[in-house]
């Protein structure tokens, strides 16, 4: 059992009490809503910017945030499917008479640590936000709320949160801290799409 | 209608409407179905809002997916995948046709987006072949 148990029943014990709550955290929680709002995001920075030269560094941001969320599906592959890693049961399964998920979402059949959601959501956020700051803190909100309505819903503790944020962040920053060892793969791919006029390659040239 | 499709139709019509906002906002004439910026905005914003209301009011969101629930990841990534290419496809040949007239090549290119500020897709194209042919 996680020793933030306590705070996850205090946080679960809110559902039904304010009704506008409840609709936020059911939208929020969605497999869907929050992460295509992100790809959106994603994209918006690929097209979006007037200037050439901040339009590349946007590109490349969006390129080594999705290597970091690739990182972090093959750590979380690693953890569960190769050394089985499973610290402790699904509120719901712990404390089926206080937590019942039923109410906002369905109950997830997968390992409650670390919270997918959170990893893959923090991956792409901290990828832009160490290129793109004002993006970047867009996006982590956006993926602070996703993790925050995985608890509310009672399907995560905050410690499978927090341990999502961290493989997730760690994932990016070690893709964006990498990305100088994959500089010619990096180039070859960046002159391919400015040649097919899909990307801008000015600092890739030559 | 199968979830997937429902899904794939979410994203199609959010990405058409993002990217015709991000062109608008980055003057990418040539990937705009319109020749005035405003209204890439107001096709764009309705467009995406509009995807995502259809698809959260039309079902409950919230429940387990009963088609291929053991490769949910797997199906997500396929679906946003081929939404984006049904996106590229269609934004790439409605703006060239819509825009055939309306912009003219200037001289020599470059390559990378910013040729998109004054050029379509298909006069690139068209652009390199002949260019190709003149050796």
């Amino acid at each position: 059992m996680p020793p933030d148990t306590g705070l996850l029943l205090h946080i679960h014990s809110l559902v039904g009490t304010f009704p506008w709550l409840d609709s936020l955290m059911r939208l929020a929680v969605n497999d869907y809503l929050i992460p295509l709002v992100l790809f959106l995001i994603l994209l918006g920075l690929w097209f979006g910017s007037q200037d050439a030269m901040r339009r590349e560094r946007n590109q490349r941001a969006v390129v080594l945030a999705a290597a970091g969320m690739g990182i972090t599906h093959l750590v979380i592959i690693l953890l569960e499917g190769t050394f089985h890693f499973n610290p402790w049961l699904r509120p719901f399964e712990a404390f089926p008479d206080k937590v019942n998920p039923d109410l906002l979402f369905y109950r997830p059949w997968d390992p409650s640590f670390p919270c997918h959601a959170a990893a893959v959501g923090f991956a792409l956020a901290t990828g832009i936000l160490l290129s793109n700051r004002k993006a970047g803190i867009i996006m982590y909100f956006m993926a602070a709320l996703w993790g925050f309505a995985r608890i509310y819903v009672g399907v995560h503790y905050p410690l499978d949160v927090v341990g999502g944020w961290a493989v997730g962040a760690l994932s990016s920053y070690i893709a964006y801290k990498g990305s100088p060892l994959f500089k010619p793969l990096l180039s070859l791919l960046f002159k391919g799409m400015n040649w097919l006029c899909l990307a801008d390659a000015h600092n890739h040239k030559g | 209608m199968n979830f997937w499709t429902e899904y794939f139709l979410l994203v199609f019509g959010a990405l058409i409407g993002a990217l015709q906002i991000a062109v608008a906002h980055s003057k990418l004439l040539g990937l705009s179905f319109f020749s005035r910026r405003l209204w890439g905005y107001l096709f764009g914003i309705p467009m995406v809002v509009g995807s995502f209301w259809w698809f959260f009011a039309s079902s409950d969101r919230n429940i387990l997916v009963l088609e291929f629930p053991n490769f949910h990841t797997g199906m997500m990534i396929s679906c946003t995948a081929l939404a984006l290419l049904a996106t590229f496809l269609l934004t790439l040949s409605v703006s060239s046709l819509v825009k055939a007239n309306r912009l003219k090549v200037n001289g020599d290119i470059e390559h990378g987006l910013e040729v998109l500020k004054q050029m379509t897709y298909f006069q690139i194209i068209r652009y390199l072949f002949r260019k190709k042919r003149q050796g």
